[in-house]
């Protein structure tokens, strides 16, 4: 891919500058922040440890198309992206969430380029990028293993090869290829794929005719990757059944506009975020509230231009398509649903400095206020970080399923061999995490025939535990569950730095 | 005809149940003041050098978001369409389209300046202004309709 520039070597050295803040801001304290692995990263780790050690999951099905997880049936590809880093560094936070953060860093170079295609403008192109390196909502969920990551990542970059592939034809096989991977990542694909892809057809109709034969490859592509689905409709339908509007409400169409609507809500993007803990930083929207007058300036500016149309109807469809999965289900708004439109802001907010920088009338206004945005910007950037890594460890560990980890690895120091460990399930699904932080051997484990209600001597209860032997135990609940008894013998309170109190071990 | 679909649209819009503004005002957000510095520099912990503290947590910041929270209750496309019935969301966003177009900086001034008149208490219903905005949109589709 061509890089036009009138001054190549400088904009090579801040792309690469850009894509080194993207990554550190994505790969630095990675274990730590978030404060610990939430359950479906934990239930993500183990798979793909399983299908790495004996090419079968945690259920022992081999090399399964869909993940098993809680009753869910997930699609398997970001679980098998987690193999390679598991395999160079363990079974470990880093090795879960690295994937994330690498493909996060990724997505920066790819809305580069797709930028410098849809507008042929390197300081828009560079200007995305860099909104979107920094940018509150892309950083929250590339620090998190989850599918939605690697569904934004493979969309943009399907995109991104697509439009090359008009002219380049060759490319159009890998776009079909990232668009399949997109599909085959996350559930909320399953409409947004087909919405983009037949969205893309539609408005490059022209050059897609004069290409016609070098199309039918890279539809059959697609076509084929769709195949893992359509084996396992019915797994696949679980979730949507679950969280689906339709299915539930009677009158579903105007909850789903209102859902859908909810996504363009100031507050939701610049005030309070998602109110999901772990989607949003506290006090802060998805995006920066300088962003606000950058996104009406850059709607202004492609709308007040008369050329590039087709790449105006580009970015107003990954605009107005991507809140589409989010509106389907409940919650709304939901920034993992609809992490999609986290580039097309960066991309709008690019267009919208590029225009008052580049703005020509009344000079006597621009100045005063480029410097306001920029003030109003630094402040604002570096509160994020400061709320994100001092805040948020704090004030969001419950929601991060914080204690486990301390937990299992201080019991582990003081049990007794054949000693029992009884584990509250308060906190949902205490099997998983031990399997994790022991590194319990997967097929010990699927040999159990996925007992999750004991793992050799480790047992999990629910709102009580009965002790089966005169033998001592350990036992890990949370601290109301505690019995009013002074001669009760606390080994240690898992807590965090701000004293929150998620686990009592005792030995009885 | 033209004049037609704008009564029948005026009607339209005019028979909606109005969808009143959130509970918002400069009362309420002083009221939020003190609990939400407590909790942010109960956080930050009391070994941050203070002034770190003061520049990320200080009364400006947290007015400024109470503001901006009451400030954007106004312009929260749920509110507009259900107050424009849906339909109307689109004229209504024509009408701002418009105004920047024309670079009307005198309305789009007083456009800026109305949610703060709730946020003051000032008992005027600017909410009807939202269906005023949407039929003012239709009638310039309309009118640059050929």
């Amino acid at each position: 891919m061509k890089f036009p520039s009138t001054n190549f070597q400088r904009d090579r050295i801040i792309l690469i500058l850009i894509l080194l803040v993207a990554a550190f801001l994505r790969i630095w304290e990675l274990d730590k922040y978030p404060p610990s692995l939430f359950i479906d990263e934990v239930s993500n780790g183990y798979n793909a440890y399983s299908i790495l050690k004996t090419g079968k999951d945690e259920y022992g099905n081999f090399l399964p198309l869909t993940i098993r997880a809680f009753g869910d049936y997930n699609p398997a590809l970001s679980v098998y992206l987690l193999i390679p880093s598991i395999a160079v560094f363990g079974l470990n936070e880093l090795a879960v969430r690295f994937p994330s953060a690498l493909l996060g860093t990724l997505t920066i170079l790819v809305t580069f380029y797709i930028s410098l295609k849809l507008f042929k403008n390197i300081a828009i192109a560079l200007l995305s990028s860099f909104l979107l390196a920094i940018s509150p909502w892309h950083l929250q969920f590339s620090r998190y293993d989850h599918e939605a990551n690697f569904m934004l990542f493979f969309s943009i970059l399907g995109l991104t090869l697509f439009l090359y592939g008009l002219k380049k034809h060759h490319y159009l096989i890998f776009s079909a290829v990232s668009f399949g991977c997109a599909l085959n990542s996350y559930h909320a694909a399953k409409i947004w794929i087909p919405l983009i892809v037949v969205a893309v057809i539609v408005i490059y109709i022209r050059e897609l005719k004069k290409i016609k034969r070098k199309v039918f490859f890279p539809i059959a592509i697609l076509a084929i990757s769709a195949i893992p689905i359509f084996l396992n409709i019915q797994n696949s339908l679980i979730r949507a059944q679950s969280v689906a509007i339709f299915s539930k409400e009677k009158n579903s169409v105007e909850i789903f506009l209102d859902g859908y609507l909810s996504h363009f809500s100031p507050r939701f993007l610049f005030i309070e975020g998602d109110f999901i803990g772990r989607h949003s930083v506290n006090g802060m929207g998805q995006l920066y509230v300088f962003e606000a007058p950058l996104i009406l300036a850059g709607l202004m500016f492609i709308f007040a231009r008369k050329d590039k149309i087709n790449s105006k109807k580009l970015l107003l469809c990954l605009l107005f398509l991507a809140p589409i999965p989010a509106a389907l289900a409940a919650p709304t708004p939901h920034a993992l649903r609809s992490i999609n439109l986290a580039p097309a802001f960066s991309i709008l907010s690019a267009c919208g400095l590029y225009a008052l920088v580049r703005w020509k009338y009344r000079k006597s206004l621009k100045y005063p206020v480029l410097f306001t945005i920029f003030i109003v910007a630094a402040y604002n950037i570096i509160t994020y970080f400061h709320l994100y890594y001092r805040h948020e460890p704090l004030l969001k560990a419950a929601d991060w399923t914080y204690g486990y980890k301390q937990m299992i690895d201080y019991v582990n120091s003081v049990k007794k061999e054949d000693q029992t460990v009884a584990i509250t399930s308060y906190y949902g699904k205490p099997y998983i995490f031990t399997l994790f932080f022991t590194k319990f051997d997967p097929k010990t484990f699927q040999l159990t025939g996925h007992n999750t209600e004991q793992i050799e001597n480790y047992e999990f209860f629910g709102s009580s535990w009965r002790k089966r032997n005169n033998k001592s135990a350990i036992l890990a609940r949370p601290p109301w569950q505690i019995p009013q008894d002074p001669n009760l013998k606390i080994l240690k309170k898992i807590q965090n730095s701000a004293q929150e109190l998620f686990f009592v071990i005792t030995e009885e | 005809m033209k004049i037609l679909f704008v009564i029948f649209f005026t009607i339209l819009l005019l028979s909606v149940k109005l969808m009143p503004l959130p509970q918002c005002s400069l009362r309420m957000a002083i009221q939020a003041l003190p609990p939400r510095i407590f909790q942010q520099t109960t956080t930050d912990s009391s070994t941050q050098n203070p002034l770190i503290t003061r520049f990320f947590h200080n009364k400006a910041g947290i007015f400024g978001s109470e503001f901006g929270k009451c400030y954007l209750n106004f312009f929260d496309p749920v509110l507009i369409a259900k107050n424009t019935l849906y339909i109307g969301l689109i004229p209504w966003a024509y009408f701002i389209y418009s105004l920047l177009l024309r670079k009307n900086l005198i309305l789009i001034s007083i456009l800026l300046i109305l949610p703060i008149i709730p946020f003051m208490e000032i008992n005027l219903p600017v909410i009807y202004l939202h269906k005023l905005f949407a039929i003012i949109g239709f009638v310039i589709y309309m009118k640059n309709k050929k």
